[in-house]
């Protein structure tokens, strides 16, 4: 379970020290930024798995040389899409700057930033779901963090709650949740 | 529903989800066209909710690609591992020795001055030149005079000057001095001064170690005394002890001014000391911090800025002894 007191800062720090445990944190904090980005970038699964497994060496090079902490994700998000296209670049004959294409590429929604606030804001979300009481908890979860996406009926059924009651619960949580997440800075 | 009124907050996420039908959604973007901060702000929250929960899309690597991952750290750490534990452990004592001796290096090429005295209060035009800049500029009250710095009054300036060891100085009107040399050992300062134009009065406390004022005629040595020193153009200087004694080493020769003697003495000459007393105006003792009043500064320093020490003469106020 993530520990979501833990800050990039002080992960990097304890990584550096050798600490594999923390490394394990960092890893599953981005591993999904990474390798979507590199799907995004139009790779294959496989492609996408070879580059992600690149990228992690690089991040473990330069662990110690990444001044801004704050910034991770973002980097990570540039140098997956450097690695796509110098994978991209051996295959084909592209004339230009490889990076000049890339930006030229991407939209504003899936700048390095962009992409990288996308997946601090889950992490923060968790952390404040994980300070509601159920059934909030449970129903912000099923209805935002599960993979399978229940239908209300399901969700309904799962709470035991009447389903025509869910959608005011649900505006309840919701702010909760707000109250929660304005207190972390969101 | 009035286009005025709030949107409740279910209505709203289920607007931002896409779950309305077009009335309800027509009826909200009209309210929200409406410029209603509050819902506003609960559709940005809403918005922002959704793009992150769209991560829990986001596939992971497959299991076997995220244990390469985690096992890449243990690759990582059999490149480096011993070079990481040497620096830990053996080669930091040594880089503390060295940044050690770096400084050491930078700070003999490039000594930082060092506090040499502050300027208590002052009157009239009153000017410091710091070693760092070299341009004379308005003394300001309470500033930290370092080590190489001078200071010199106008015609109607005086500055009173505060030793890090508690002795103090006052120049009088026309008077130029620069603190050459402040620095404590064994828990006594010793401190040099050069006096070049005017009159300057000195205490010295009792039991002072190395006080030294130099002038181009000679250099007064006193380990505790209350005395005046005027040096006129040509550098004839002339001492007046009210208190104590200081010795005078000349060209010439090194004589002993006790209380109540004057001496006067010229470049290569030696001391002329007149046993009695002279009578001299009554300085008043200054204080550190006493209250006098610290004129910022005032524009009626009358000597050019390119002005030599010789120009700044006549000399002082204060009594210069008969031969």
């Amino acid at each position: 379970m993530e520990d979501y007191s833990l800050t990039d800062d002080l992960l990097v720090g304890q990584c550096l020290a050798g600490d594999k445990s923390s490394w394990e944190v960092l890893l599953r904090r981005y591993e999904r930024l990474i390798y979507h980005t590199a799907l995004r970038e139009g790779a294959t699964p496989d492609e996408a798995a070879d580059v992600f497994q690149s990228v992690c060496l690089i991040w473990l090079e330069e662990l110690g040389r990444i001044r801004d902490t704050r910034r991770l994700g973002a980097w990570l998000v540039t140098t997956t899409r450097r690695e796509c296209w110098a994978r991209w670049k051996k295959d084909h004959t592209v004339e230009g700057d490889a990076m000049t294409l890339l930006e030229d590429r991407a939209g504003e929604e899936s700048s390095p930033e962009a992409l990288s606030s996308q997946a601090e804001d889950a992490l923060l979300l968790q952390a404040g779901l994980k300070e509601l009481a159920d059934p909030c908890r449970t129903l912000l979860h099923l209805l935002y963090f599960e993979p399978k996406h229940p239908s209300y009926s399901v969700i309904a059924r799962r709470l035991d709650i009447p389903v025509n009651s869910l959608g005011p619960t649900r505006a309840r949580c919701l702010q909760k949740l707000k109250d929660i997440l304005g207190k972390k800075g969101w | 529903m009035d286009a005025r009124e709030h949107i409740p907050f279910e209505t709203l996420a289920d607007f931002v989800e896409g779950r309305l039908g077009m009335e309800t959604e027509t009826r909200v973007r009209t309210h929200l066209a409406t410029g209603c901060t509050a819902c506003g702000e609960n559709v940005r929250f809403l918005e922002r909710l959704n793009r992150a929960a769209q991560v829990v899309d986001w596939p992971a690597p497959p299991a076997r690609i995220h244990r390469k991952a985690l096992n890449a750290l243990k690759q990582h750490d059999a490149v480096l591992p011993g070079l990481r534990k040497v620096w830990s452990w053996r080669l930091a004592p040594l880089a503390v020795a060295v940044i050690a001796v770096a400084i050491l290096v930078i700070v003999s090429i490039n000594p930082q001055p060092a506090y040499a005295a502050s300027l208590v209060s002052f009157n009239g035009g009153v000017e410091v030149r710091l070693t760092s800049t070299g341009i004379w500029q308005p003394a300001v009250p309470g500033q930290v005079l370092p080590v190489g710095t001078e200071i010199r009054t106008g015609a109607s300036g005086e500055a009173e000057l505060l030793l890090p060891g508690g002795d103090h100085l006052k120049l009088a009107s026309s008077a130029q001095i620069q603190l050459d040399r402040a620095i404590r050992t064994d828990g006594k300062w010793q401190v040099v001064i050069n006096q070049s134009a005017g009159g300057v009065d000195y205490w010295v406390e009792p039991g002072s170690e190395g006080y030294s004022l130099q002038t181009s005629a000679g250099e007064i040595n006193t380990s505790g005394a209350h005395f005046q020193v005027s040096v006129e153009s040509g550098g004839a200087t002339s001492v007046n002890v009210e208190e104590g004694e200081v010795k005078v080493d000349t060209a010439g020769g090194s004589e002993t001014i006790r209380h109540g003697q004057s001496s006067v003495f010229s470049p290569g000459g030696s001391p002329t000391t007149r046993p009695e007393p002279q009578s001299t105006p009554e300085p008043t003792k200054p204080s550190a911090g006493s209250g006098q009043s610290n004129t910022p500064h005032v524009p009626e320093f009358t000597p050019p800025m390119d002005t030599t020490p010789e120009q700044l003469l006549p000399l002082p106020g204060l009594g210069t002894p008969t031969p």
